[in-house]
This record gives structure tokens, C-alpha cells and sequence, in this order.
């Protein structure tokens, strides 16, 4: 089977889990790696973002006091840690289900035909900057939040402008985040922003493959722990012809893939494996798991050919 | 003891040599002419006549260089450069690391591991400057054996240069070098230094730290080796008897 | 002066009845192999009939010649073309042409010159040329020669460092003008459908080729026939062609043929002229790859197709085509070596054995800079200068000799 194919399975298992597990009594934590977004209602998990921000908003003041919360905070923190440590990227490419719809977004625009568009370096590095202003206003915001510096409407700061919550709850019939929220000035205007993130962001995803990864603080984060992390994209600059392959497969346009290089998963490398898929050079292109590889680029491999 | 024997089926000469056990009894070269192996048999049996012995007396017979294919009454054919090793490297008490053979029609540079066996290679393509033919047009030309080049070449008091490495171009140069009444061993050295510069061309990227062996009918020329030596800034070694050194060699491969 | 047309006219009727006589030598030759089979002859007889006309009616649709593999073949398949790699591995059409060119010009672009004396067909055809070695950016003004006024030709300026960014949208560009010359030329539209149909054609020629380069590394199928099989590619539909390859390939014998695992590199090698091929296969060496560009290098891998869209389908040939491409010609192609210590252990390579044909500096340059690479990797390499002419037979013979020798270490 193709490793695409194998990666789109996991990914709708995961979306049917992560969306809608809840109501089969599935409840996997809540320092999840990816958009399993808590707003949808019955789903199988929960996004670490919404964790971090509410304890070092909340829980860090109150833990000060109670000294409970910030061991429930901290053993959160390692779950994260440990899945990312486990899983890599992985969590991006193949489980996240905002990352499936990004790619369902992008199987509409080949079934139209309409072409890909490419950012520039400069526009890619601007734009990729704003993950680090998303990450700033995870741990900045929450703790003024809570000393009532800033208005309480904007609990869970990121959340209220995050594609998912408006996206990810129309799948179980919730829609209420598609509507402007009215209750007040501050309520009006982050209503307002998130409508507009989200519609900016589906639109960029329509023209360009996984165009809100490049913004997601989560991506970022899980960059951070590369050193942990167990289940890594290596490539051997040995057997690289240079033929650049992988880089126009790559959904999120690394650039220095296909160079004499061997560390190539960058910050925006969602392990989606499309480069190992089309890499010509056996061994050049692998996933490796604690060292040991669990797929690797093939010559003799065809089947990824639309035939 | 058992005698044997090998046949070198080269492109200027045809070469022969006896043995008993790993002891060459007998040596003798013919020139090539057509019916190399009739011309070879009869050179061996000369030579076995010479020793006393019946023509029986040989058990097995190697052959080897570009008359080898035609060579019916070999038990093994193997190539000149692995002959050429194998010989050398005995001869030279496994001194030899690095070879250049000047045969007829082609120059050849070997490398040799520390066991003998060929490491590298190298081989003049379709063209004879710098090879045997080289001398013999050198010969014809200046009225003089090829036994006499050595000498002349360092009685030489004048320089005077090839320019051409191409025989063919080489011979008219000579011919206006003797019309300006060049001396014969001036121009012999410059033919010396030609062919060293082609020799040169071919292997100075090579590791020459442990000197180099000619071999092949012009090894006997130590003026030839010496403008070597200046080329390739290493020691020149030669044989006594450098033009069997591959007919030993394919003896010896024989088990 | 008419004199002189004359002897030309005789002369190349002359050189017509050796070519014929080449290959019939060769064809007879190859039939009398021990491991020729039935399935074979298909490629035979195409490659027989590989006149302009003779393709044309086997394949209904009109012939489009090209040089180098830089030409994205599906692109001219999409606009209803035969796409024709012109070469010539012809003793007799090299000699012919030094009537009027070099002695030590390129024999590959000589054997061209006198083909198209021949083939008039191939002369009135459109051609494609992308500007990679001196020998092809001057092939026109030299075929110009031959026919004064000639038909329709489209040059591919070819930009030559393959990995820098400049270069690649340069290329990007003149892959958008290839198309839109051929929409011109052919007066029809490549549609989005045409492209995705011609990728597929190709996808499943290269699936064909996959197998082909299996059963040659598992020693089931000699690098003669490989060659044979491979060059037949153009000479036929793509389909037809990929469905010949498979029932081949499932007649092959299990059985493997032995000798030391060599990979064959540098210039490419043409039909008839299979002096090399043979030397090898006579040394009892055992080619298990290449990278020759008449031969494994034929065109690009195929990959996925990520963008389908019309400029998607053309970026991606563009890039295959170009970056994809290990010709010598490119000023940065020092991971081409890359190829062969890739294939290292998985085809259990031993040597390399590196053609330079004469007068083809490219790849005479790039024999020294490989071999300095593969020999401090401590792979075996020889270096085997020539030409089509057969008088050195013997000399390669021997260095052949000498190096399986040298590589089986005995």
C-alpha cells in the first residue's frame, strides 16, 4: 500500500476519534498534540493549547495558593512532552484533524484544477513569524486575564481566534462560533477576528497546501521538543542525487530539502512523508523510529504513480 | 622438476620463456609476423633443443597478450596486465608497487597491492606515442640499433626538443632536425624526454613515492629510465631482462 | 561540381548499404545468443523499422525528433506528437560525415547528421533541441547544411547549474513556451486532460523500465538486450511498449548469470554499436546499473503527482526534467556520483566501468573527478576512452580482463 494511502487512513481514524469519541466514551487527555478541538461537543480529546493557557492563566495564580493545580498542570505538561517525544510531527501530518481538512481544501483544488501557489522565501519567513506571536499570546495574555488587567472575555486568548474552534464544531453540528457574538465590545471584536482568521486561513489552504501550519503555535511548540523526539524524518546526503523530488512534493514547500544536507526536518515539516514517497534514491529519504526505519524512499517503489 | 612454458603474443615481438619450477631456464623473442603460433612453437622447440630436451617434455604452456586468443596450444590464456604484475612482482622480490611497461603499441601503468595483485591500471588509448613503435621508427630513421640509443643519448652535448608526442609528426620533426645537422644523440634524448612526457601525462596524479619499474623491450634503455626519473621526480627501477617479465608472469599463474 | 555531388551520392549510397550491413551483422548476431527468446524479436523488428515514416504508421500519429533527455516527453506526447530521441550508434553514418565535419568531432552527432541524408522524413518532422553539450547548441547550424531549409525547431534554452533557484524558474519558463509552440505547431490546445493522460502513458512506461532494471540487477536479462529493449522505447505507443516489456519480463528465466557487479557509466551507448556491451559481457563482467542517458537515464523517474493542475503538471516536468537531470553538461552535478554509492550495497557493486566517447569533453571531464570520488569511497573504476570504430577491441578487451581480475581479486 502506498504510505500515502496509509497516512489518509490514519488521518480519517484519527478525525473520527479525536471528533467524535466522546460519545462513544473515548477521552484520550488533555495534552493532545493537535487541534482536537474542546469546543466540539462529544470529542475524543482535547488540544494541549487550551490546557497551557488556562494553567498558566488560571491555574498558576490559583495553584500558587492551592499547590494541587500546578502538579495537575505539570503532569499534563509531561503527557505532552511524552507524546510529542513519542509521536513527532507525526502528530501534524497524520492525526491532527484540522489538518485534514486543510488537505481535503487542497484535494478540491486539484479536482479543479486551479494551481498551487507558492509563497516566496521572504512572505513564508514573514508569515511563519506569526506562530511566535500566537505562542507569545499563550503565555503572555492568560496571567493579565487573570490579574483582571484584561477583560475577562478573552479567556483562552488563542482559542478565540483559532480556525478550529469555528471550523472543527460545525462537524458535530455546532455553530454557534460562525456567528458574530454581540454580549459586548471585546466579545464583538474577537468574534470578528476569529471569523476573519478563519476565513483567510480556508481561503490560503485552498491555494496553498497546509497554509495554516505555517501559523500554528502547536507546530512550533512541538519543533521546540525536537531533541526528544523519538520518530524523525533523516535524510542520507550520500545517496541524494540532487534531483529535487521531494521538495516539489512537499506540502509545506521545505526549501532546503534537496540540498547536500542531512538535517532536513525544518520547523514547517509535518512528516507527511510525500518527500520519502517520491524520493527516487533508495535510503535517501527515512522515517526512523528510536533509530530504526520504519519507511525509506525506494527505486524500485512505483506505486505512488497515478498510473 | 616440471618444465613449462609461456608464450608473451605481443604486437612487436613474440617471446617465450622455459622454466623449471619457479627458474626461467630459457628465454628467446622472435618478431611478429603472421602465423604467431606456429612461429611461437617453433621458438619454444629451439629452446627446448637448446636445454636437451624433448618436446614433450613441457607439461603445460600459458599465453598471453594480443596474440593469446590464437593460441591453441595454451592451457590458460590470461591478460598481459595481470601477467605483467604477477611476473614483475616476483622478479622484483616483491619489491613492486608500481609498473610502466613500454610495449609495442601501447603503454600500460599498474599498481600493485602489497600481495602482488593488480590494484589499478591504466592504458594509452588508440594511439602509439610514447610506446615501442615509437623507438623503432627512431631506429629506422637515424640508421642506428636500438642497443646503441642508451649510449648515444648520453653522449648527447646539445638540447634540442621534440614538440610532437605523435609519431607520425615526431618522424618528420626528427628528419628536419637531421637536415639542420643534429646529432644523433641529441635527437635520441629528446625522443627520451618525449616519451617520458607522455609516460608523465599518464601518471602524475599517481602515489610514485616508492619508485616506479619499467618494463618492456625498452627498460634495457637506462638513458630512457633516467629521463623518467627527471619526469616523474622518483627512482626508476629496471630488469636485467625486462621484455620476459610478462611471459614469466603468465607461467607463473599457471597452477 | 557536379562531379563532386555525384561521388557525395555514391558515397552515401555506399554508406546506406554498411549501415544495413551493420545491423544485419548485429541483428544475426544477437538472435544466435544463448539467451535470445521469442518475446525479443518485438523489439527487434521495431527497432529495425525506425525510419520517420515506418514509426508514424505504427504509432498514427506524426513524428516529433528531439535530442537529450532534457525534453519532457509527455509534454509532446500530450500534443499528439511521437516524441523521437534522434541518435545514431552507426560505424558507417559517423564515418560518412567526415565528408564535411571534424574527425574528432562528436560520433553520436556525426552518425545524426549523415541519418537524416537518409531518413528524409525525419528532416521535414519539427525537432526540439535543448542547448546542453557544444555538439547539440550546434547540431542546427550544421543540419542546416544538410538541408537548407529546415522545418520547424524549437530550442530549449537550458540553464546550466540545475540547483539554483533562478535557473530553475528560467527553465520553468521555457517549459511553458515548449508548450505553447507545440499548441502552435500541432493547432490544438494542450488541455489539463491531455497532460494527465500523457503523465499516466509515461508513469506506466516507467513502471515497465522498473521492471526492466529489476531483472538486470537480479542477472536475468544482459545489458545488451536492456539496451535494446530501452532504446526501442520511442519507436512505439507508450502502452503497446509497456505491455511488450511485461511479457518479456515474465518469459525471463529465473536463473542468474554471474560474474563481478559493475555499474556502467558516462557516455551514452547506441544502437548498433554495441562494441562495449559486448567487450563487457565477453570480460564476464555483469552490468547491474547504469547511468547512461541512452539507457537507465532515458528520461527522469516518475514520481507522485502532488499539483494537477496544468502549471502544476508543467512545474513538476520542469523540474524533473531539469534538476532530475545528472547530464554532464550542468556546472553542479557533483551529487551525480551519489547515484552510484547509492546503489552500492543494495546492487552489490563492485567497479565502474566509465565510457568517454572521443571528442565528448563533458563526460571526460566529469571520468576524472568520479574517479577520484569512487576511488577514495574504494569502489574500482576504469576509464575506457573510444569510438565506434572496432580496431581497438582487443586493447579494451585486455583492460577489461585486467579489471574483472582486479575486482574478483585473484
Amino acid at each position: 500500500m502506498r504510505i500515502i494511502r496509509l497516512k489518509n487512513i490514519v488521518q480519517w481514524l484519527s478525525f473520527a476519534i479525536l471528533m467524535y469519541g466522546g460519545r462513544v466514551g473515548i477521552h484520550l487527555g488533555s495534552a493532545l498534540p493537535c487541534f482536537a478541538c474542546p469546543f466540539v461537543p462529544g470529542c475524543g480529546g482535547f488540544c494541549y493549547l487550551m490546557g497551557l493557557q488556562g494553567y498558566i492563566g488560571f491555574g498558576l495564580f490559583a495553584g500558587l495558593a492551592a499547590g494541587k493545580e500546578i502538579l495537575v498542570a505539570l503532569g499534563w505538561f509531561v503527557v505532552f512532552v511524552a507524546l510529542v517525544a513519542l509521536l513527532g510531527k507525526v502528530w501534524c501530518g497524520w492525526i491532527c484533524p484540522f489538518g485534514l481538512i486543510q488537505d481535503w481544501l487542497s484535494w478540491l483544488r486539484n479536482l479543479v484544477g486551479i494551481r498551487e501557489r507558492h509563497l516566496t522565501p521572504t512572505v513564508k519567513k514573514g508569515l511563519g513569524s506569526i506562530k511566535y506571536l500566537c505562542l507569545g499570546m499563550i503565555v503572555v495574555l492568560p496571567p493579565l486575564i487573570t490579574a483582571k488587567i484584561l477583560p475577562p472575555d478573552l479567556y483562552l486568548p488563542f482559542c478565540s481566534i483559532c480556525p478550529g474552534k469555528l471550523i472543527l464544531p460545525l462537524f458535530a453540528g455546532e455553530t454557534k462560533y460562525l456567528a458574530i457574538n454581540l454580549d459586548n465590545e471585546v466579545t464583538l471584536w474577537v468574534s470578528v477576528a476569529l471569523v476573519m482568521a478563519t476565513g483567510s486561513s480556508m481561503v490560503g489552504a485552498f491555494f496553498k497546501d497546509r497554509l495554516f501550519c505555517l501559523f500554528c503555535p502547536l507546530l512550533a511548540l512541538i519543533h521546540f521538543l525536537r531533541p526528544l523526539t523519538a520518530l524523525r524524518l533523516v535524510k542520507e546526503p550520500s545517496f541524494c542525487v540532487g534531483c529535487g523530488a521531494c521538495r516539489r512534493n512537499c506540502q509545506m514547500d521545505v526549501a532546503k530539502i534537496d540540498q547536500d544536507i542531512a538535517q532536513v526536518q525544518t520547523i514547517e515539516c509535518v512528516d507527511c512523508l510525500r518527500c520519502a514517497e517520491a524520493c527516487p534514491s533508495s535510503g535517501a529519504l527515512s522515517l526512523k523510529f528510536f533509530g530504526l526505519t520504519i519507511y525509506s524512499s525506494s527505486r524500485w517503489d512505483t506505486k505512488g504513480l497515478s498510473l | 622438476m616440471t618444465i613449462k612454458a609461456g608464450f608473451d603474443l605481443g604486437s612487436a615481438a613474440i617471446k617465450v620463456v622455459i622454466t623449471e619450477g619457479e627458474k626461467i631456464v630459457w628465454r628467446g623473442q622472435t618478431p611478429t609476423a603472421p602465423g604467431q603460433e606456429a612461429l611461437a612453437k617453433s621458438l619454444l622447440d629451439q629452446g627446448l633443443g637448446e636445454l636437451g630436451l624433448k618436446s614433450d617434455a613441457v607439461s603445460q604452456v600459458a599465453a598471453t597478450g594480443y596474440g593469446k586468443g590464437l593460441c591453441g596450444l595454451a592451457e590458460i590464456r590470461i591478460d598481459e596486465i595481470r601477467a605483467n604484475a604477477v611476473g614483475l612482482f616476483k622478479l622484483s622480490e616483491g619489491q613492486a608497487r608500481v609498473i610502466v611497461n613500454i610495449g609495442g603499441q601501447d603503454i600500460k601503468i599498474i599498481h600493485l597491492d602489497d600481495q602482488g595483485r593488480v590494484a589499478d591500471f591504466k592504458m594509452n588509448d588508440k594511439c602509439a606515442a610514447g610506446t615501442g613503435r615509437f623507438f623503432e621508427v627512431t631506429a629506422r630513421l637515424l640508421d642506428t640499433p636500438l642497443s646503441e640509443f642508451s649510449r648515444l643519448s648520453e653522449d648527447s652535448k646539445e638540447s634540442v626538443s621534440l614538440n610532437s608526442t605523435c609519431v607520425v609528426f615526431a618522424e618528420s620533426e626528427m628528419v628536419s632536425l637531421m637536415a639542420k645537422g643534429a646529432a644523433k644523440g641529441d635527437i635520441i634524448k629528446a625522443l627520451h624526454s618525449s616519451v617520458a612526457r607522455r609516460v608523465g601525462a599518464m601518471m602524475n596524479r599517481d602515489n610514485l613515492d616508492e619508485g616506479v619499474w619499467l618494463d618492456g623491450g625498452p627498460a634495457t634503455n637506462a638513458a630512457l629510465a633516467k629521463a623518467l626519473e627527471d619526469e616523474l621526480i622518483t627512482e626508476v627501477k629496471a630488469l636485467d631482462k625486462p621484455q620476459y617479465t610478462v611471459a614469466y608472469g603468465a607461467v607463473l599463474s599457471l597452477s | 561540381m557536379n562531379n563532386t555531388e555525384n561521388r557525395r551520392d555514391r558515397l552515401l549510397k555506399k554508406t546506406i548499404e554498411k549501415v544495413l550491413a551493420e545491423e544485419k551483422e548485429l541483428l544475426s548476431w544477437l538472435k544466435s545468443r544463448s539467451d535470445y527468446q521469442a518475446e525479443l524479436d518485438y523489439f527487434l523488428d521495431i527497432t529495425a523499422a525506425r525510419g520517420t515514416a515506418e514509426i508514424e504508421a505504427r504509432v498514427g500519429r506524426p513524428v516529433l525528433n528531439l535530442l537529450c533527455n532534457q525534453v519532457p516527453l509527455e509534454l509532446i506526447a500530450a500534443a499528439g506528437y511521437q516524441p523521437v530521441k534522434v541518435a545514431s550508434g552507426s560505424l558507417a553514418e559517423a564515418s560518412f560525415a567526415a565528408y564535411s565535419w571534424p574527425a574528432l568531432m562528436c560520433p553520436v552527432i556525426k552518425g545524426v547528421l549523415t541519418k537524416l541524408e537518409i531518413d528524409k522524413a525525419a528532416l521535414k518532422a519539427p525537432w526540439v533541441i535543448p542547448t546542453t553539450c557544444d555538439w547539440v547548441v550546434k547540431f542546427w547550424e550544421a543540419r542546416k547544411m544538410v538541408d537548407p531549409s529546415p522545418g520547424e525547431v524549437k530550442f530549449l534554452e537550458l540553464p546550466h547549474f540545475r540547483q539554483e533557484t533562478e535557473s530553475q524558474s528560467k527553465w520553468l519558463s521555457e517549459v511553458i513556451k515548449l508548450k505553447e509552440w507545440l499548441e502552435t505547431v500541432s493547432r490544438q490546445k494542450i488541455a489539463r486532460k491531455d497532460l494527465l493522460e500523457a503523465e499516466s502513458a509515461l508513469a506506466r512506461v516507467f513502471v515497465a523500465v522498473t521492471q526492466l532494471k529489476k531483472a538486470r540487477q537480479e542477472g536475468r536479462l544482459s545489458l545488451i538486450w536492456f539496451l535494446l529493449v530501452i532504446g526501442s522505447l520511442f519507436y512505439d505507443l507508450p502502452d503497446q511498449w509497456a505491455q511488450k516489456v511485461t511479457e518479456l519480463i515474465n518469459k525471463l528465466p529465473q536463473t542468474a548469470t554471474t560474474g563481478p557487479k559493475v555499474f556502467l557509466a558516462g557516455s551514452p551507448i547506441f544502437y548498433p554499436n554495441y562494441k562495449l556491451p559486448i567487450l563487457i559481457e565477453e570480460a564476464h563482467l555483469r552490468v547491474v546499473a547504469d547511468d547512461l542517458c541512452s539507457s537507465e537515464r532515458i528520461f527522469p523517474p516518475v514520481g507522485p503527482l502532488e499539483d494537477t493542475s496544468i502549471h502544476g503538471l508543467l512545474a513538476s516536468m520542469a523540474g524533473r526534467y531539469h534538476q532530475g537531470s545528472l547530464c554532464p553538461t550542468f556546472g553542479d552535478n557533483e551529487r551525480r556520483v551519489n547515484n552510484i554509492l547509492g546503489q552500492r550495497n543494495e546492487a552489490g557493486l563492485v567497479g565502474v566501468i566509465f565510457v568517454v566517447l572521443k571528442g565528448c569533453h563533458p563526460y571526460d571531464l566529469e571520468s576524472s573527478t568520479i574517479e577520484m570520488t569512487l576511488k577514495n569511497q574504494g569502489l574500482r573504476f576504469l576509464r575506457l576512452e573510444t569510438d565506434y570504430a572496432l580496431e581497438d577491441r582487443q586493447n579494451l578487451l585486455t583492460r577489461l580482463e585486467a579489471f574483472r581480475h582486479s575486482l574478483s581479486g585473484d
